[in-house]
């Protein structure tokens, strides 16, 4: 399978501030990646990198087999969805959608009137006078309306409540099954449960670098929690432990294996998605990982 | 793209349109009633220069003034506030993100946007400045001079400089700032120093200097 996506020691410094700093990731063709990190750790950085909006300040990008640049054949190709949802309030759906048929070269218009209609949104109405959860689904359908090869999108769920955010998520499932050219999908957000239900792929980025980047899967059966008495063994001496829990007699370890588990003293466990996503985002906060012994100790 | 342009600005365009409709018909009204006056002035001194001299001009100095307000000003001031947000607005309310998610380059996005204003301006300037230059015509023979002060500003293609410059000005001060208030603020300013200063110290100058010819 090809890629979609190969970043090599991507960065971007903003004066003496640095948005991303060797950047290194690879998405393959057809997959749905979340991509992962606190805020300021430079997720919207890498996506308008991708989009062809930023330059790097060093290494470099290949989307769909070429550097990402301001031509029209490669914009055609991406579908860049903003965090900030952004529309013409003043112009109602139709309006946008007569946009984008002057402005794309393979624009779907039957689409968006099919879904909105569906969505019982009005396309004759202001989009300022429609709710949040209403303004994001126009846009992404509008993002579809292009049939991107990629879909980028920078925290398109983060203002709307659950329920818009359900009916969001179905809209871009069922348009990333529909595609029958293999459509990739990078999405950005906070919400673990969600990225879970539509990814199979993520890239975590903390502190302006890349953590994790891969399959879901896969990285799920790479990393175990192990239990056992506190300071037992030097497991970090094999393994890679990111995070370390300590109670008065337990150590609760999440690491990332490199080959089985020898020491009998450890009872190892699967991790979950959100284990895996908050033990990379919590060991960014206390790099040293003694930190998070928890309240046990003391009391 | 163009309709893009088309779609923002229709609005604008109507008001111009209506704005430039009034001062066309105000203008021919006058025009039409300056000329046979010229003409039965012509009859009256049979084309005697000395007599012609002796009549009272054509055009007030009243008239001149509401002509810079209406023919120069006013479309200076209308440039400036519809200029002024082309990029700052869409920056302010990030709809350049939508636009740029288009298979459009940002430089083309700017080039379309930016020439159709600055061509809409200078045709706005151009229509003003035909009318204002026919209807200064018997007042420019009788004075036998079209470079007193005021009536150059209104003639020739002096309103289309003023028309196009005052629009890209208020395009740049929005594209620097990226705000749409301050944008305003600095391209008025800006716009209202650069007149005064033609005003007072180019003008007078260049009169000084063309006078020997021009009588």
């Amino acid at each position: 399978m090809s890629t979609a996506i190969e970043t090599h020691e991507l960065s971007k410094r903003y004066r003496r501030v640095r948005a991303l700093t060797e950047c290194t990731v690879t998405v393959p063709e057809g997959r749905v990646s979340a991509l992962l990190g606190p805020n300021g750790a430079g997720k919207t950085t890498l996506l308008r990198m991708l989009a062809g909006l930023a330059s790097p300040t060093g290494g470099t990008a290949a989307v769909l087999g070429g550097a990402p640049r301001q031509a029209p054949a490669f914009l055609a190709d991406i579908g860049f969805l903003a965090q900030e949802i952004p529309l013409y309030r003043r112009f109602t759906a139709e309006d946008h959608i007569r946009i984008g048929a002057h402005m794309n070269p393979r624009w779907d218009s039957s689409s968006v009137r099919t879904r909105l209609t569906e969505l019982r949104i009005p396309l004759d109405q202001r989009l300022g006078t429609l709710s949040g959860g209403q303004r994001a689904q126009v846009a992404l359908a509008l993002t579809l309306a292009k049939r991107p090869r990629l879909l980028l999108l920078d925290e398109p769920v983060a203002a709307l409540d659950p329920l818009a955010r359900r009916n969001f998520l179905a809209t871009l499932t069922s348009a990333a099954a529909d595609a029958a050219d293999g459509l990739t999908v990078v999405l950005s957000s906070h919400l673990v449960t969600d990225l879970e239900r539509v990814c199979d792929h993520m890239i975590l980025l903390t502190g302006s670098r890349v953590q994790l980047c891969g399959d879901i899967d896969t990285l799920l059966a790479e990393h175990k929690v192990l239990v056992g008495p506190k300071g037992a063994a030097r497991i970090d001496q094999a393994h890679k432990v990111v995070q370390t829990v300590e109670t008065a007699s337990l150590s609760t370890l999440l690491v990332r294996l490199n080959g089985p588990v020898i020491d009998p003293a450890y009872q190892t466990e699967d991790v979950t998605f959100e284990e895996l996503v908050l033990a990379y985002l919590g060991a960014d906060e206390a790099p040293a990982g003694k930190h998070l012994t928890t309240v046990g100790e003391d009391s | 793209m163009t309709w893009l342009v088309w779609r923002q600005y229709r609005a604008q365009g109507a008001i111009a349109f209506a704005l430039l409709a009034a001062f066309a018909a105000v203008m021919l009204a006058g025009g039409l009633q300056i000329a046979s006056h010229w003409h039965s002035m012509l009859a009256a001194c049979s084309g005697h220069r000395a007599c012609l001299q002796q009549q009272p001009p054509l055009a007030s100095s009243e008239v001149v003034d509401a002509l810079l307000l209406l023919g120069l000003i006013v479309p200076a001031v209308l440039g400036v506030l519809w200029g002024a947000p082309l990029v700052a607005h869409e920056l302010e309310s990030r709809t350049s993100d939508f636009a740029w998610a288009q298979s459009v380059t940002r430089t083309r996005w700017l080039t379309v946007k930016v020439g159709w204003l600055l061509l809409a301006a200078a045709a706005c300037g151009g229509l003003i400045a035909a009318l204002v230059t026919w209807w200064s015509g018997p007042d420019n023979a009788l004075q036998a001079n079209a470079f007193r002060p005021g009536q150059f500003d209104i003639q020739g293609i002096v309103p289309i400089g003023y028309a196009v410059f005052a629009m890209a000005l208020g395009i740049a001060a929005g594209t620097v700032t990226r705000r749409t208030l301050p944008a305003i603020t600095v391209a008025l300013g800006g716009f209202i120093a650069l007149r005064l200063v033609i005003d007072d110290f180019v003008r007078p100058h260049s009169r000084r200097r063309s006078r020997p010819t021009t009588t």
